[in-house]
């Protein structure tokens, strides 16, 4: 396999840059961020671009928004799910219309290993992501059954001739993940950050960690634009 | 089973020839009467009208040979296990349009949700299922499924099935409608199963039962409607 076949590009400007040319194929990766710090846009360019740039299969599970408002978000920055790119090729799944009120949470990571089985044998997903982990964890009595569940799915994750990101989210000021475990379990780990300067808030983006991968450590700016997000590779955040 | 069905079957079962005629054709295969009725020694108007019987409750099969002189009808058993199945209470027809209403409620509550979570090829896939269904069951099931309309939904399939149920262009009993729904249920449910896991499947059923109307939830409840909606019924149905 060449260096670029081990590669699964974002397509996000200046992220590919920093991490060597995309994620390792078949790994598991996480993006963490507080709220309205730019996950969710970032996982649906992976999505998109996938099969856009590469013709490349995504399953995108949703657990937490509901289905139309990922698709409403998607569109105002270009990535129509109905357009010429999808051709069968992009699935949004909204596993939180299982929700019922006798339900602890929404779903185990069983379940969603029970769900990719029959998925994957029937669509061939290249690329998937999962949004997102705090929804899952609702499941588990406490972080530690969470983290041996989470061990266990990456595992099979890995297994399957996949790509996947998952979404989890910080708190402002705490740990850099929601429960703090999540970045041990991933071979990548991207944090988003929204910093307060002079008034105005600053997005920014660092790859904290990528295994096998001799990446960028640095904290880089990013914009949000109508084409979704760019990282400025070549600037740093002192 | 209809009513008169079993009747006319237990009939002809308990009829003095009726078990030994099963037993002969069960260990010699195509047979005419005038074969039946020497093995046996007994009249061949009685042989032929025995085997007449038999072949219109369902039990045997028949075909026509062409003899020297004339044209003579063959039968053999379709197979060496008989069963009667038949609801024996007197009030069902008064609940054929609930029971109707609580299966057309959740095959398209589940439809509805599975399209929700986003797998879109269920709509199509459960008319492309349901025609084969049609095509490849008894006159009994064939005739109910042909009113299920998917494009139209729920709405639609129980005013068609009540419309036809009340002007008696569909005359069934509430095991056909059983039998019926529960062939239509175990396609949806394998075809759910593949698509989204067994477990994903049964949720996804669980909840279009629980929004099912309340009279017609007790009245599946009490008829027994809910057997193919078990969590092991969808698991087998994904290992087979």
């Amino acid at each position: 396999m060449t260096e670029s076949e081990d590669r699964v590009k974002t397509g996000i400007e200046g992220l590919d840059v920093l991490s060597k040319g995309g994620f390792p194929r078949n790994s598991v990766n996480l993006v963490s961020g507080p709220a309205g710090s730019g996950k969710t846009l970032l996982a649906t360019q992976f999505f998109f671009n996938g099969a856009r740039d590469n013709g490349d299969a995504g399953l995108y599970i949703v657990l937490e928004e509901n289905r139309e408002n990922i698709i409403r978000a998607m569109k105002n920055f270009e990535m129509d799910l109905d357009g010429p790119e999808d051709k069968g090729r992009l699935f949004l799944i909204d596993l939180g219309e299982m929700r019922t009120e006798q339900d602890r949470g929404v779903v185990s990571f069983r379940e969603i290993a029970d769900f990719l089985e029959s998925f994957i044998a029937r669509s061939k997903p290249k690329r998937l992501i999962l949004d997102s982990l705090p929804v899952v964890s609702l499941y588990y009595r406490n972080v530690e059954e969470f983290r041996e569940e989470l061990f266990t799915f990456s595992r099979y994750l890995r297994q399957q001739d996949l790509t996947t990101l998952l979404i989890t989210e910080s708190l402002e000021d705490q740990y850099l993940t929601r429960f703090g475990v999540e970045q041990f379990v991933a071979d990548s780990f991207i944090v988003l950050g929204l910093e307060d300067v002079r008034g105005e808030l600053r997005r920014t983006l660092t790859v904290r960690k990528m295994r096998f991968t001799k990446h960028d450590t640095a904290k880089h700016p990013f914009l949000i634009t109508p084409r979704g997000i760019e990282v400025m590779s070549g600037e740093k955040v002192v | 089973m209809k009513r008169e069905h079993f009747r006319a079957t237990v009939g002809i079962l308990a009829g003095g020839h009726g078990l030994p005629i099963l037993r002969l054709l069960h260990s010699r295969g195509w047979s005419i009467a005038s074969d039946v009725a020497s093995e046996l020694e007994i009249h061949t108007t009685t042989a032929s009208k025995y085997l007449t019987k038999l072949h219109e409750v369902g039990i045997l099969d028949r075909r026509t040979r062409d003899c020297r002189t004339r044209k003579a009808h063959e039968y053999r058993l379709r197979s060496p296990r008989i069963s009667l199945d038949v609801d024996i209470r007197d009030s069902q027809d008064d609940d054929l349009v609930p029971v109707c209403e609580f299966y057309s409620s959740v095959l398209f509550g589940m439809i509805k949700k599975t399209e929700k979570i986003g797998w879109a090829i269920i709509n199509p896939a459960v008319e492309e299922t349901l025609s084969e269904l049609q095509d490849s069951s008894e006159n009994e099931i064939s005739d109910i499924i042909a009113y299920i309309d998917v494009k139209g939904g729920h709405a639609s399939t129980f005013r068609r099935l009540r419309e036809a149920i009340e002007s008696g262009e569909l005359q069934c009993e509430l095991i056909d409608l059983k039998k019926a729904f529960t062939a239509v249920f175990e396609r949806v449910l394998g075809l759910c199963s593949e698509g989204v896991g067994p477990t994903t499947a049964s949720r996804i059923f669980q909840l279009a039962l629980r929004t099912s109307p309340k009279r017609a939830s007790s009245l599946a409840a009490e008829y027994g409607l809910l057997d193919v909606f078990s969590e092991d019924a969808v698991y087998d149905r994904k290992r087979g």
